[in-house]
């Protein structure tokens, strides 16, 4: 469903990605991972359709269309979703809000009808508490004064509701404590479908423990270097990024 | 409150118009002649049937006017006016006075009716009495008797100098003086009606009050004065709405509004004004000249001004608080929200003379297109202000890069236990915002809309419930087209 | 608004004027008219608001005149410049400076009354001109004698950083005896591209002195401008900073820190336009204010239309030491660019007494704590200046008011 071929982009001159190719499949988990700086969040941010990243060379085709011609938020109405590695705070904007407002702007663009009060508030309450998230969170301003651990379930309850059919996770396993982990894994875990394709972005292996994925490929220099099953994660980890750098060098 | 944003968009989207007021109504209406002198102003006393003093009062008033110049201190650039070239009352016509609402021309409640303010009692939203002025005068007030019963007046001001003299003479002029500034003073000479609300001592008014002002006649004034006087321990929240239709031409308002708190009385006054702004290209508007002010006389009384201010061409006011009383507080929550061409010059001025008054100054300023915005407040901590307080906030927000946003601040303090806080800041939309929300389906202009009013947030939360759903809609239908 | 000339003012000013005439250089009589025309400002004019001149206009001065004499302190042994009664005292010079030669007619300056003065009346004034990086501070000692007759001294001085360059400067302004006189003097500062001047002003006018000082600004493309201002003599004083940006990147600091008391005003005025993009601009401002005096703030942003991703931030805060100070303040933002952080604060009150309450609960007598909080209060402006005797300078002097002030 995602196939993209030697993408080239840059930020401001400077060269991120050179090259990328990456094929995902739907129903299919892939992580993707690399050292600081390798262009990880990039990809994300490509992706999604956020501004200043300029794509010099290449494609990313989604379903068969031209992913990158579109809006951000023609992207999300397709499907595409980003967990973001930092949630944006909006003081003053009620978290309700937002995800009422998200969620019927994207129901409007599938076509089907809206939630009212009562209807989405029982789906919220129902996703929110499979997450551990409080009443007390839901009514906060968004992302407002939230811990990372805070955000980050947000970003899952958010994940829950808006059912993309592909999910990009990028660094949702940063700043989490061993438990929130837990209940994020098990968040994603329970969305695993053969409707769905996921991306998960990340630096370490831990999160790939709770959320096993079907393929791994390591992002360096802008680029994948490798890829391979499950194993290559484990691998990594005991291993670190030098070798497979040399080795590609 | 989930629903606005989307409601917003989905308001914005039906209107082939932003400005859904812009009608006129054809009804016939009954003039004095163009222009201003002193025979004019014993027109309208006349037509009024004044007592003698009033008539004195308004003559005083006009002679001094033209000893006046307008104002050039505000950053505004107002065309020149020619005070000669309007008309300073337009009524329409009815054979009578109407005795009851059913009396009052169908032609001006449907005229109501389509400006979402239903008269017929029974229509009404629940718990909102409603005096609505059109051009020069009032022509229909909701639930009287009902509030009779609890011995609360609201009428019209000038059905009020017939039945309450004493009244009206006892406070009128008493905050803004007739020679207080250039468009205070005309409205003192040629005021022609508004609203009068007296809350007795002990009296916790028993709804919200309201008064709607429409603009309707071509090339007239509109100038009205409202006095609200809370005796000791009262309460009365107040709101007006301000619409006019669409015009090539400018029209003037220049109204005044007085409030005085005696002991213990608390006065809410909040403003959703809403004139004709003027089109995308600044031709036509309301100039909106209003000189508001409420003085806290008693002791632990309190004013709190809240206004929405998306309207008219060109809006020049200060809403204040004189805060005489010990303990006494002073409120001003606003939102201006400035597009195309339009400028806003509008803050407040809190001036402390009370021991431990309190006051808080909560501003938020949104300028997008060719608008200018600025917030000018002053904060006077006097001699006897003993232990006062005030806090003050302003923020801006910019969109696009041909508005401006500006802060202009006086602070004067003589009081070595008062205490001043001023905190000003001027940015634009955050683009990681902005992102956030569009990376979730949001599209620009709903985000806009969305972050506008959180941002506003802290002001729309002043609003009784009734007109705070209907103001957040307003926020996000004047940005349509600023961004894109 | 028209400003009301006080035409008694302005006709012994002419006189004085006509005295000298002779001996100046260069034309002088198109800024004797432009300051005739507007006389000195009353508070009906907007940005003298809060500082009205018409005492001035009504007090008879002279012009001073070069004093070849007088014996002048020095804070440093380093390099310095010496000007007293607003004249270049060679002798004591030991930095090459040029000398100023009469108005160039630089355009805009001359809309200020009192810069108009002083462009018709200034009889000498230094041109530093900075092109390698220097480390060692330049002393500029500004000494004034006093006299019955009210001397008035105007100098005329330019400061200009060339590209590259950077220094440190210390301005001193001090009164050679007791007495009372007028200082109406002016520095002209340029940072060219890239150039640094870090700059403090100690100002230790006479008790019964008026002071009334313009620095206009230049910044050029990442230019450097650090500039400290310390406030304590003078009964009347305005320190008036307007500073162009027009290179991109530039960076502009200016802060103050005053103590008054008895009836003394200080005013700090300052107006920063931000015409370039890019640059950054921080102002923090602290008063401490006693017995009857009165302390004005006024600091004025910019932002041009275009100059986009300006930073500018500014802070103004006042204690009220005494039962009759005041303390007035009009912090503006004038912003006509969307991509912009600019921001101001500004608080007044009296020292707070929950700080209070706890060093006194800890045996320190009401008196030393509230010395101990107002130094603690002025010390953030001092911390940034490296130099030792100034900050020796400037710490005696806030002893010395609060013996007296607080």
């Amino acid at each position: 469903m995602l196939e993209i071929r030697d993408l080239h982009v840059s930020v401001e001159g400077r060269a991120i990605l050179n090259g990328l190719d990456l094929s995902v499949g739907l129903g299919e988990i892939h992580a993707v991972m690399g050292p600081n700086g390798s262009g990880k969040s990039t990809l994300s941010y490509i992706l999604s359709g956020r501004e200043g990243y300029a794509v010099d060379r290449g494609e990313a085709l989604y379903d068969g269309r031209d992913l990158l011609a579109l809006e951000p938020e023609e992207r999300a109405a397709a499907g595409v979703f980003l967990a973001f590695q930092y949630p944006v705070e909006i003081p003053g904007v009620g978290t309700m809000t937002f995800l009422r407002t998200a969620l019927n702007a994207l129901r409007r663009g599938r076509g089907e009808d809206e939630l009212d009060a009562m209807q989405f508030l029982r789906v919220v309450r129902e996703k929110a508490r499979a997450l551990g998230i409080g009443e007390d969170m839901l009514k906060r301003a968004l992302n407002v004064g939230f811990s990372g651990g805070e955000k980050k379930r947000n970003e899952m309850l958010q994940l829950a509701l808006l059912e993309p059919r592909l999910a990009i996770l990028d660094e949702t396993d940063s700043g989490l404590d061993i438990d929130a982990l837990k209940v994020v894994a098990e968040g994603v875990n329970a969305l695993r479908s053969p409707d769905r394709a996921m991306l998960i972005i990340t630096h370490y292996q831990r999160l790939l423990d709770h959320i096993v994925p079907d393929r791994v490929h390591v992002l360096a220099k802008g680029r994948i270097l490798r890829s391979g099953g499950s194993e290559l994660a484990r691998e990594l980890e005991a291993r670190g990024y030098t070798d497979i750098l040399s080795e590609a060098a | 409150m989930s629903r606005v944003a989307a409601e917003t968009v989905e308001q914005v989207r039906s209107l082939g118009d932003r400005y859904k007021y812009g009608f006129v109504t054809d009804i016939e209406s009954e003039q004095a002649p163009k222009g201003l002198n002193e025979d004019i102003v014993r027109f309208i006393s006349a037509i009024k049937e004044e007592p003698e003093w009033l008539l004195a009062w308004r003559l005083e008033a006009f002679r001094h006017w033209q000893t006046m110049t307008e104002p050039d201190w505000a950053k505004l650039g107002i065309p020149m006016i020619d005070y000669q070239d309007a008309y300073y009352y337009s009524a329409p016509k009815q054979k009578e006075g109407p005795k009851s609402l059913d009396e009052v021309d169908p032609e001006l409640l449907a005229t109501y009716d389509k400006l979402g303010i239903p008269l017929r009692e029974q229509e009404m939203l629940a718990g909102v009495a409603v005096d609505a002025v059109f051009d020069s005068v009032s022509v229909a007030t909701t639930f009287k008797a009902k509030l009779e019963e609890h011995g609360v007046i609201f009428c019209p001001i000038s059905e009020a100098v017939q039945k309450y003299p004493e009244l009206v003479r006892k406070y009128l002029g008493t905050v803004v003086p007739y020679t207080d500034n250039f468009f205070a003073t005309l409205n003192s000479a040629v005021f022609t009606d508004g609203s009068f609300v007296f809350v007795p001592k002990g009296v916790r008014c028993p709804m919200e009050l309201s008064t709607y002002f429409r603009i309707n006649a071509a090339n007239t004034g509109q100038f009205e004065r409202t006095l609200i006087v809370a005796e000791d321990s009262s309460y009365v929240s107040y709101l007006e709405g301000c619409t006019a239709p669409m015009r090539d031409e400018h029209q003037l308002h220049a109204a005044v509004v007085e409030l005085v708190a005696l002991d213990d009385a608390e006065i809410k006054y909040s403003t959703v004004q809403n004139w004709y702004p003027g089109d995308e290209n600044g031709i036509g508007g309301i100039f909106n000249f209003v000189t508001k002010r409420g003085a806290c006389i008693g002791a632990r009384s309190k004013i709190s001004w809240t206004q929405v201010e998306t309207g008219s061409a060109i809006t020049w006011k200060y809403p204040s608080c004189m805060l005489h009383g010990a303990d006494s507080v002073g409120e001003f929550y606003s939102i201006a929200i400035t597009n195309n061409y339009q400028q806003a010059d509008t803050g407040t001025k809190m001036v402390h003379m009370g021991p431990r008054s309190r006051s808080r100054v909560i501003s938020k300023g949104i300028s997008a297109g060719r608008a200018s915005n600025a917030y000018r407040g002053l904060v006077k901590m006097l001699p006897g202000a003993a232990s006062a307080r005030n806090y003050t906030q302003c923020d801006s927000l910019l969109i696009g890069s041909h508005c401006g946003a500006h802060t202009f601040p006086y602070i004067e303090s003589q009081n070595r236990s008062a205490r001043v806080e001023h905190e000003a800041t001027t940015s634009k939309i955050d683009e990681d915002q902005l992102f956030y929300c569009r990376q979730r389906c949001i599209d620009e202009e709903e985000a806009v809309a969305l972050i506008v009013n959180g941002f506003c947030r802290e002001v729309l939360q002043q609003l009784p419930m009734e007109f705070a759903v209907e103001a957040q809609k307003l926020v996000g239908i004047s940005l349509e087209g600023s961004v894109g | 608004m028209t400003t009301r000339v006080e035409s008694s003012g302005v006709e012994s000013w002419r006189e004085a004027f006509e005295s000298i005439r002779a001996a100046l250089p260069g034309e002088r009589d198109v800024a004797f008219e432009a300051f005739a025309a507007r006389g000195f400002p009353t508070n009906r004019v907007e940005a003298w608001k809060y500082t009205s001149l018409r005492p001035l206009a009504r007090q008879r001065f002279r012009p001073a005149e070069p004093d070849r004499d007088a014996v002048v302190p020095f804070l440093n042994a380093g390099p310095r410049i010496v000007l007293v009664n607003g004249f270049l005292r060679e002798d004591l010079t030991t930095v090459p400076v040029g000398r100023w030669a009469g108005p160039d007619n630089r355009a805009g300056v001359e809309d200020e009354a009192l810069v108009a003065l002083n462009a018709a009346m200034a009889g000498d004034g230094y041109v530093l001109t900075i092109a390698e990086i220097r480390d060692e501070p330049i002393e500029i000692v500004h000494a004034t004698v006093p006299s019955p007759t009210g001397p008035v001294a105007q100098s005329r001085n330019r400061i200009v950083i060339a590209s590259g360059g950077t220094a440190r400067v210390i301005e001193r302004h001090i009164a050679l005896g007791k007495g009372a006189y007028f200082v109406n003097g002016v520095t002209e500062v340029e940072v060219q591209a890239g150039g640094q001047l870090h700059h403090t002003k100690l100002q230790e006018e006479g008790a019964d002195a008026h002071h009334l000082w313009f620095m206009p600004v230049q910044l050029d493309r990442d230019a450097v401008l650090e500039s400290a201002v310390f406030t304590f003599g003078a009964r009347l004083s305005r320190n008036q900073i307007e500073a162009d940006i027009f290179g991109e990147g530039a960076t502009l600091a200016l802060n103050g820190a005053y103590a008054i008391a008895g009836r003394q005003l200080a005013d700090h005025t300052s107006r920063i336009e931000h015409r370039a993009p890019g640059a950054t601009s921080r102002q923090v401002y602290k008063g401490a204010i006693g017995g009857q005096a009165r302390g004005v703030f006024q600091g004025h942003i910019i932002v041009a239309e275009g100059a986009q991703k300006t930073d500018g931030q500014q802070l103004n805060r006042a204690l009220l030491l005494s039962g009759r100070a005041e303390i007035d303040a009009k912090p503006v933002l004038e912003i006509y660019a969307d991509d912009v952080q600019c921001s101001h604060g500004a608080t007044a009150g009296d020292i707070d007494g929950d700080a209070l309450f706890y060093l006194r609960s800890r045996g320190i007598p009401a008196n030393s704590a509230r010395g101990l909080l107002v130094r603690a209060f002025l010390s953030e402006i001092l911390d940034e200046t490296p130099e030792d005797a100034l900050r020796r300078a400037v710490e005696d002097r806030i002893d010395a008011f609060l013996e007296v002030g607080a």
